[in-house]
């Protein structure tokens, strides 16, 4: 533990520029490298062995389940592709992330704006709210969102879980455009008045080249996030031929318990997408939430 | 003349005054209009709504029935709403006290470790995969006969093989916890990171030079410099341990054996979605709501004392 603490010591920085410290820190770094590197096996094998899993047939599983397959098998997968889990499911999935992410980042930015840049009545109570209704366990929402959207005639529709989704992202979707918005000089803005803008030309011109970077991360954060929710989902959309992926693999493994390499199958596709979004754009992501976070 | 044609100006501009913040109020109703619609009738309404419900027992589909607060005294006496809010109390300490996974993580990483930005990454994979996938993938990866069985013969563990992890109370819910950590911690790398970043170097060097040891320097430079930070994730985690577990459980035990891994969420699935009682469910609901309300008021109240005394 003693070199964590002589390295955390010398984070000035001066030190790096000599190579013979840096050698000399590598080795002594190196039981704590041992330990991260055991860490992000156990983070990296679950992508392999759900890969790996979906390539076997259930009697190589039983015999090795650790290890690649040695006889690979399209079964499995072909077999989910026949319940329509490529088709039907991702697509509905790809639909409703992206449809939420829309809404979600537009709503967002406008209310964000409006609490960042304008003065009017009631600002003070519309913030307070917000900030309250991130503290709000969404859990108690279950029943009554459930009746809510049926009484609307939105069960098992994508207007129905979008706008769900909406109600349970914005709040956070609009503490975070605030808070970036709120660190633009008020100089600026009152620049752009004097120059004869409008309120939306405000938005346009300042305002969202601010927020960009927040933006991206908000974006990528709620498509990932609302790809892969499970209970909002399996609560409203009842129909299959509107239900995501994520509730398809959950029935996949109601009927299948046994049958570990079908339900592999069925995880393949539920997580190529979120983390082909999250490697390629996990830049972004990591500075736009740290950022928001710290403000 | 001048003097009237001052007198002109201020009336026009306290017209101007008016007619500025009319269109001031105008613009920012437009722009929160959607904001507001969506959150009222989608978080605001539910939860009155929800109140209403806990007041009368009702299966959702014949008429409500007025009961008062016997919705309330059946949940202070339901054994099984204990197990579950005991258990989500434990998984809730284990989540805080785990925060010191992704601190030490960021400590190291920050230092430019050799490959820091893949571990980064790869920290995050948890966090970017549904609940339910982990669920699914831990539930296979420790079956008696799985992957993890593997692992513990190869390394000569055979006393500790074909268990069943998640079937034996004394050792489910230890696990969940691990797991709940191991879905979480990649989130706190990049938080803690960031809060280690903004840390003023000199304090560290002033440290160092006042014969600190790195204990010393973690304790009172890292630890108050990252507070709030630490603070912000604590609720965090306090409010996903409360309400975002379902899919764990579901996919992992199914609060089973019996209901020795339940949480109060899944309680409320079960009362509302399988037993059909609205009402004990809203119950339910409003519980946690007053708990996880009381438990973040405790937090900032708290902490806002800690933040000013151990900021400089």
């Amino acid at each position: 533990m003693s070199t964590i603490g002589r390295s955390l010591n010398r984070v000035s920085g001066a030190f790096w520029s000599r190579p013979s410290w840096r050698i000399r820190q590598t080795i002594r770094l190196a039981p704590a490298w041992v330990l991260l590197a055991v860490v992000a096996a156990s983070t990296l094998y679950p992508m392999l062995f759900i890969l790996f899993t979906s390539l076997k047939s259930v009697s190589e599983f039983a015999t090795n389940p650790l290890g690649p397959p040695s006889e690979p098998t399209l079964g499995n997968i072909q077999e989910v592709l026949s319940r329509g889990l490529l088709g039907t499911n991702v697509l509905n999935s790809l639909l409703i992330s992206t449809l939420t992410v829309v809404v979600v980042v537009t709503i967002s930015c406008l209310a964000g704006f409006a609490l960042a840049f304008l003065r009017f009545r009631l600002r003070r109570t519309i913030l307070l709210g917000i900030v309250g209704l991130l503290i709000q366990p969404t859990a108690l929402l279950m029943i009554p969102v459930v009746l809510i959207v049926s009484n609307l005639g939105l069960i098992s529709t994508y207007l129905g879980i979008v706008l769900v989704y909406a109600g349970l992202g914005i709040p956070f979707g609009i503490y975070l455009m605030y808070s970036y918005m709120v660190t633009v000089p008020h100089e600026i803005i009152d620049a752009a008045r004097v120059d004869g803008a409008s309120t939306f030309q405000v938005l346009y011109r300042v305002a969202i080249p601010v927020v960009a970077p927040a933006l991206g991360a908000l974006a990528t954060l709620s498509f990932i996030g609302w790809w892969n929710e499970f209970l909002f989902a399996l609560l409203i959309l009842q129909d299959g031929s509107q239900q995501t992926v994520i509730v398809a693999l959950g029935s996949l493994q109601g009927e299948h318990f046994l049958h570990v390499p079908l339900v592999a199958a069925g995880m393949l596709f539920s997580i190529i997408p979120p983390l082909t979004v999250f490697v390629i754009l996990h830049r972004r992501l990591f500075s736009g939430l740290t950022a928001g976070a710290l403000k | 003349m001048s003097s009237l044609g001052g007198v002109a100006r201020a009336q026009k501009t306290t017209e101007n005054r008016a007619t500025h913040r009319r269109r001031i109020d105008l613009s920012a109703l437009f722009l929160l209009a959607p904001a507001v619609a969506i959150l009222l009738v989608f978080r605001v309404a539910p939860m009155v709504y929800g109140a209403w419900i806990s007041l009368h027992r009702w299966d959702g589909i014949t008429d409500p029935k007025f009961v008062g607060l016997r919705n309330y005294s059946r949940l202070l006496a339901d054994p099984n709403l204990l197990i579950s809010l005991r258990n989500n109390v434990l998984l809730c300490a284990a989540l805080i006290v785990g925060m010191i996974v992704p601190l030490v993580i960021a400590i190291l990483l920050h230092n430019k470790i050799w490959g820091w930005q893949l571990f980064r990454l790869v920290f995050f994979f948890p966090a970017a995969i549904s609940p339910l996938v982990i669920g699914l993938y831990w539930s296979a990866f420790l079956r008696s006969d799985g992957p993890f069985d593997v692992l513990l013969r190869t390394l000569r563990l055979d006393w500790l093989s074909h268990h069943l992890w998640l079937a034996d109370p004394s050792t489910a819910l230890p696990w969940i916890a691990v797991i709940l950590i191991w879905s979480t911690f990649g989130v706190g790398v990049i938080l803690f990171m960031a809060g280690i970043a903004g840390i003023n170097p000199d304090l560290y060097d002033a440290a160092t030079v006042d014969g600190a040891n790195w204990f010393q320097s973690l304790r009172h430079v890292t630890v108050p410099g990252l507070m709030p930070i630490i603070i912000f994730w604590s609720i965090q985690l306090l409010i996903f341990s409360f309400t975002s577990l379902f899919a764990f459980i579901y996919a992992l035990t199914g609060g089973g054996p019996g209901h020795s891994t339940s949480v109060i969420e899944f309680e409320l699935y079960n009362a509302a979605f399988l037993g059909r009682f609205m009402g004990y469910g809203s119950a339910i609901g409003m519980f946690i709501l007053l708990i996880v309300f009381a438990l973040v008021a405790l937090v900032m109240w708290r902490s806002g004392r800690r933040v000013e005394e151990t900021s400089y």
